[in-house]
């Protein structure tokens, strides 16, 4: 049991993992159908079931005819709510999207897109983590229409984090029953390490060449004599180096280029740190790689058994924090 | 643990509100206003800026009321007190409601209440209020799972509508098969008399002439011949032996036999008298009753008596006969023992002048009919007047009064009398309380009775003959037996213009439609017991003794509407498929066929772009269709070019 969970919600639990593990990974658009959805009284319905009898006994005995179709007409409306509940998930179609790597200590985002391929609206749907059902995310779908959602979720590690399994539920109409199906998400999130939160400065003097770099702040504006020309905006380009004024003129946007500026190479280096832990050098470093990123340095990484040259844009970003993501110590 | 939002707080209001309306009207005046006073401080706390109350306001308040309830009805035991404890409970709730959850549990009790007020009332328009009131909490149960829902969106109500609608088949076959046991499971103490209008237990002079005031229904009833004519419908009721020379009380003994021993000489004519709860035992019957229905028998004075109050409409068949043989120890019966002589006795003190004047009858030795006739005589022949104004009679002894002083009375005044004077007399004689009379229904035929047909007479014990039914009052105004109680009364009474509804022809229409609808619905939705349920189910060969077929259909029927309804769900029979959807899912199912299946995540035109892979010779045919269908379903076009759109698309897709 977890602390602050009750009996019947830990057993709840318990069963809801032991139906996630039955269950096949999903990567693809997968269709609810009646196979993947479950569906109980709620306590709430087991209190009507009470009502309904008090009812019928009632009515028995004072030999009501009145109060004999009210508890006719109320088992009418129960049994109505369990297909209606049940209806409400019933052939929805879900699709996880492409997962977006992130920072430890981060939000990580699962997005699916859901398809509504009926003709009725899908009220009060509630998704949740299996592993924390207490706070819901709520949503609807219109007929015949399409919704993204986003589930978020806290990770302290780096590394490759695997998605815990999903429950939509719902509820509705009544409250009575309580329909739900769970999916384990098939892909992995790429999780990178945390960044140090005030790190050191950028080790200049670290530089790939031999030449002194110059000061941080300077490098764009001095860097004139490597200028090699403007190519137009990428993602991904620095706002340093984007051409404000020829934008300001109406132009498209475009980017200075520079050649060879070995300036700004930097080369963050495992060696060079004299934290102790390897958590902690992990840290400095992808902070290293996020500040040279936005500074429009090109940068290099030296890890023990694993060297990465100099470059920057998103893809190089990415190498190397992925690098660092899955760092081991040999 | 979700809080209620305002909407929320709002749909259980009006749920609420709606359930205990007709609560209000029952309870006494200080609760109803006590009721709606809390609703009201619970219909603030809907809005915003109401502050949420003190703890020391809700007790105040919850202990005002429990306080009030005992000082009305003591320690509650029976139907209407349990009910009135509901009701106050119910009220206070939502001023201490704060969740979600809280608030379905009180919805669901709302249910109940509901149904509490069923089991004391059943008429008509509780029936729509029924479906309203469901209606309501469904729908208040509904706003709950939508939180922040506009107050009336169709979001909201469109799902409790379906659930109704759908519900009712279920229902009306529930009603029809579900077994109905006769009596009631267990009986609840009986409360403090309940104020109803109807033949009193206990009769003084001017105890039924108040009954002439109301023209609510005491009873209908059908005849399988014509109807008799007025002077013959006398509807024998309780009947009172014992006088103590103010009141006049029944006997307080259980019932006696089923068996009535009586001999008809003329043919019996039978009848089925629908009565309506009257909160006593006894039944009414034409005079003489031949036999007792089922469930009910015989007193010692001949009164058809239930084993319990009648707290429900009740429907039994009777039979009459003009002319009948008393079987001796019927006559004998009557319970003329000690009791009865030593009251007399209490009875002759108070009144001695009726006493004297009946002594000297005695004296004459005249026969037993002959006194009867001197007695009609005294009416006859003194100014007696028949009224519905008696003065009322203060002293000690009521006879003297009116036979000496006022001369003037209604048909207990007359009864009492008669019976008190031939007591006197030597002769044995009791007074029976019950209707005269009735109207016929225009367009039903049946018969209708009520309360202000309400009469009394006298039953006297003759040589020979056994008991013999007298009636004073026709000696004084025989039109009240012979035409109705609205002949008996000048036709300046504005009271009984009204109640006859003469001169104004449609609004009599009216009433008279109302009561035919009232009658069925009593028949076929009250009416429907054990008895009846048998009858129609024997029909159909369907007897209650088919336990076994009774108790699969019983468990299997939910179960079968279950099934039905997620079978439809699950094949979408009842969806709305737009046409061009229709034509394209016929287009993969064949491309399908021929090795090609659409994957779920595939749009058409990447399904179109893979069919022009595997079948090249089919590329443009795929293509256009793909685009054609995207342009119906998401496009937005004139009807015209939807129209040629679709023709061509069902060319392609049918080819």
């Amino acid at each position: 049991m977890k602390p602050g969970e009750n009996l019947r919600d830990s057993w709840r639990r318990r069963f809801d993992f032991w139906l996630a593990r039955r269950r096949p990974e999903i990567g693809k658009a997968c269709r609810l159908s009646h196979r993947r959805l479950y569906i109980i009284p709620t306590a709430t319905g087991l209190f009507f079931v009470l009502v309904l009898l008090l009812i019928l006994v009632g009515a028995a005995n004072f030999g009501s005819s009145m109060a004999f179709i009210l508890v006719f007409l109320l088992v009418g409306v129960g049994i109505n709510a369990i297909w209606l509940t049940h209806a409400n998930l019933l052939g929805l179609i879900i699709e996880p999207l492409a997962l977006i790597p992130a920072f430890a200590g981060e939000e990580v985002a699962l997005r699916l897109r859901l398809e509504n391929p009926q003709d009725r609206l899908r009220p009060a749907l509630k998704w949740s983590w299996l592993d924390e059902p207490e706070a819901p995310v709520l949503s609807q779908i219109k007929s015949l229409s399409s919704d993204n959602v986003s589930l978020t979720k806290i990770v302290r590690q780096r590394g490759w984090f695997t998605l815990p399994p999903i429950r939509l539920g719902s509820s509705w109409p009544l409250g009575l029953f309580y329909v739900w199906t769970i999916f384990r998400p098939s892909e992995k999130i790429l999780v990178y390490p945390q960044p140090a939160r005030s790190g050191l400065p950028l080790p200049l003097s670290a530089h790939a060449g031999g030449e002194k770099p110059q000061p941080v702040g300077q490098t764009q504006v001095s860097g004139n004599d490597d200028f090699a020309g403007l190519r137009p905006y990428r993602i991904g380009d620095s706002p340093g180096r984007l051409d404000w004024r020829a934008r300001a003129r109406g132009g498209e946007l475009q980017a200075r280029e520079f050649h060879g500026s070995s300036a700004d190479r930097l080369l963050f280096d495992w060696w060079q740190l004299h934290e102790s832990g390897v958590e902690a050098r992990l840290s400095q470093l992808c902070r290293w790689v996020l500040d040279a990123e936005v500074a429009g340095y090109d940068y290099g990484l030296r890890l023990p058994g694993q060297d990465i040259e100099p470059g920057q844009g998103p893809q190089h970003r990415h190498q190397v924090l992925t690098a660092l993501a899955l760092f081991k110590v040999s | 643990m979700e809080t209620l939002t305002p909407h929320a707080r709002r749909w259980l209001m009006t749920a609420l509100s709606a359930v205990l309306l007709p609560h209000l009207l029952v309870l006494p005046w200080w609760l109803s206003s006590f009721v709606v006073l809390v609703l009201g401080l619970g219909w603030g706390r809907s809005f915003a800026g109401f502050p949420k109350f003190p703890g020391f306001l809700k007790y105040l308040l919850f202990f005002l009321a429990l306080g009030g309830f005992f000082v009305t009805f003591g320690l509650p035991s029976g139907r209407s007190s349990g009910s009135a404890l509901l009701v106050l409970m119910a009220a206070l709730k939502p001023l201490e409601i704060e969740r979600q959850k809280n608030a379905r549990h009180l919805l669901l009790l709302s249910y109940f209440l509901v149904a509490a007020y069923f089991f004391s009332h059943q008429e008509i328009a509780a029936a729509l209020w029924l479906f309203f009131a469901v209606f309501l909490i469904t729908s208040a149960l509904t706003a709950l799972e939508l939180n922040d829902e506009p107050f009336f969106s169709r979001r909201l109500l469109t799902p409790s509508l379906t659930l109704l609608s759908a519900s009712l088949p279920l229902a009306l076959i529930l009603f029809l098969l579900f077994p109905r046991l006769p009596g009631p499971l267990w009986s609840f103490p009986e409360e403090r008399r309940m104020a109803v209008t109807g033949l009193p237990n206990e009769l003084e002079m001017g105890g039924i002439s108040h009954l002439v005031r109301s023209s609510k229904v005491a009873l209908r009833a059908e005849f399988v011949g014509p109807v008799p004519p007025p002077e013959k419908l006398y509807w024998r009721g309780p009947v009172f032996p014992l006088f103590d020379g103010r009141t006049w009380r029944r006997l307080d003994v259980s019932p006696v036999t089923s068996r009535s021993g009586l001999i008809h000489l003329s043919p019996l004519q039978p009848y089925t008298v629908t009565l309506e709860a009257h909160h006593q035992p006894w039944l009414l019957a034409l005079d003489p009753p031949f036999s007792v229905p089922t469930g009910a028998s015989f007193s010692a004075s001949y009164e058809v008596l239930l084993d319990r109050p009648l707290h429900q409409l009740h429907r039994y068949q009777m039979a009459t006969a003009e002319i009948v043989k008393w079987p001796a120890e019927w006559v004998d019966r009557g319970g003329w023992g000690a009791t009865t002589m030593l009251l007399s006795q209490i009875a002759q003190q108070r009144n001695p002048r009726s006493f004297e004047l009946a002594r000297s009858w005695a004296e004459a030795e005249l026969g037993d009919e002959a006194l009867v006739e001197r007695l009609l005589n005294l009416f006859r022949q003194n100014p007696f007047r028949y009224t519905l104004d008696p003065p009322s009679l203060g002293g000690s002894g009521p006879v003297d009064e009116f036979i000496f002083q006022t001369q003037a009375g209604f048909c207990e005044h007359y009864a009492g009398s008669a019976a008190f004077l031939l007591r006197a007399a030597g002769l044995q004689a009791r007074v029976v309380a019950g209707y005269l009379g009735g109207e016929r229904h225009p367009v039903g035929g049946y018969l209708i009775v009520r309360q202000y047909n309400a009469h009394a007479w006298i039953e006297v014990r003759i040589k020979d003959k056994g008991w013999v039914r007298i009636d004073p009052t026709a000696a004084v105004a025989p039109e009240r037996v012979e035409i109705g109680i609205a002949a008996a009364f000048p036709e300046s009474d504005a009271f009984f213009l009204w109640r006859e509804g003469r001169g104004i022809g449609w609004l009599r229409k009216v009433g008279q439609y109302r009561d035919l609808a009232e009658f069925y619905w009593n028949y076929w939705v009250l009416g429907y017991g054990p008895k009846l349920q048998n009858l129609f189910l024997g029909r159909f060969g369907l007897g209650l003794h088919h336990l076994n077929l009774w108790i699969t259909a019983l468990i299997g029927l939910p179960f079968l509407a279950l099934l039905l309804g997620l079978g439809i769900l699950n094949f979408g029979v009842f969806e709305k498929i737009p046409p061009e959807v229709k034509l394209y899912r016929i287009y993969c199912r064949r491309r399908a066929r021929h090795g090609c299946r659409r994957k779920l995540s595939e749009t058409p035109t990447a399904y179109a772009q893979r069919l022009a892979q595997k079948f090249p010779a089919e590329m443009h045919e795929n293509t256009e269709i793909a685009v054609l269908y995207l342009d119906l379903r998401y496009g937005k076009r004139s009807p015209g070019d939807v129209g040629v759109d679709l023709k061509r698309l069902r060319q392609l897709c049918r080819r």
